[in-house]
């Protein structure tokens, strides 16, 4: 039903980011029509609201999207929890992240998918998708 | 005032995606790392149902004949 989302012509200037948000993932789930493409196109979030909008890969092809995986193959989502499976020397201090701490709440870098982010003790560092594993 | 109550006063009691005044629906916009009023939307049901179910509302055929 493309047609009921041509509400967005007017929801979609929201001032609420929750609102755009959706406005934004719906109009990018129906952009292979022309005029869902031309709303999107006048639709401008700032950067915040559109990662935000982004974060759940609404509007990307399967094939383009960019997946994490851990040590085992399995999916990381944002949010999730992981062990490291190895100590790990923090670039750039003399910090080693150990073998078996949990991070929690990860996120995962937009561009690249072996990188995700996470906090070790009170530091925010990149983690190397490869050296963790997922707890369920 | 609850989550509800306060995004009701927010969008004058209407989805704040079509403007439908019946069978509101709190959504908590995924993922839920924005909590709260800033964080959520009143939607109505026709608009939830699309939103989590991508096969409603997929402008391409679901399947083609051959």
């Amino acid at each position: 039903m493309p047609n009921h989302w041509r509400c967005l012509n007017d929801s979609m200037w929201s001032e609420f980011r929750a609102v755009q948000t959706i406005a934004w993932r719906m109009l990018s789930r129906l952009k292979s029509e022309e005029w869902p493409q031309g709303l999107l196109d006048m639709l401008y979030l700032d950067n915040e609201t559109l990662k935000w909008a982004q974060a759940t890969g609404e509007g990307i092809d399967e094939s383009e999207k960019i997946i994490h995986r851990d040590v085992n193959g399995v999916v990381l989502e944002t949010g999730d929890s992981v062990v490291l499976i190895k100590d790990l020397k923090v670039k750039g201090s003399s910090m080693v992240a150990k073998q078996g701490t949990a991070v929690r709440r990860i996120s995962l870098d937009p561009e690249n998918s072996e990188y995700i982010e996470g906090k070790v003790g009170p530091t925010q560092i990149v983690i190397i998708t490869k050296y963790v594993k997922k707890l369920s | 005032m609850n989550l509800e109550q306060e995004l009701r006063e927010r969008s004058g009691a209407k989805c704040e995606l079509c403007s439908a005044s019946e069978n509101l629906k709190v959504y908590e916009v995924p993922p839920t790392s924005t909590r709260g009023v800033d964080g959520s939307l009143l939607t109505c049901e026709t608009c939830l149902d699309q939103i989590e179910n991508p096969d409603h509302t997929d402008a391409k055929p679901l399947a083609l004949f051959k």
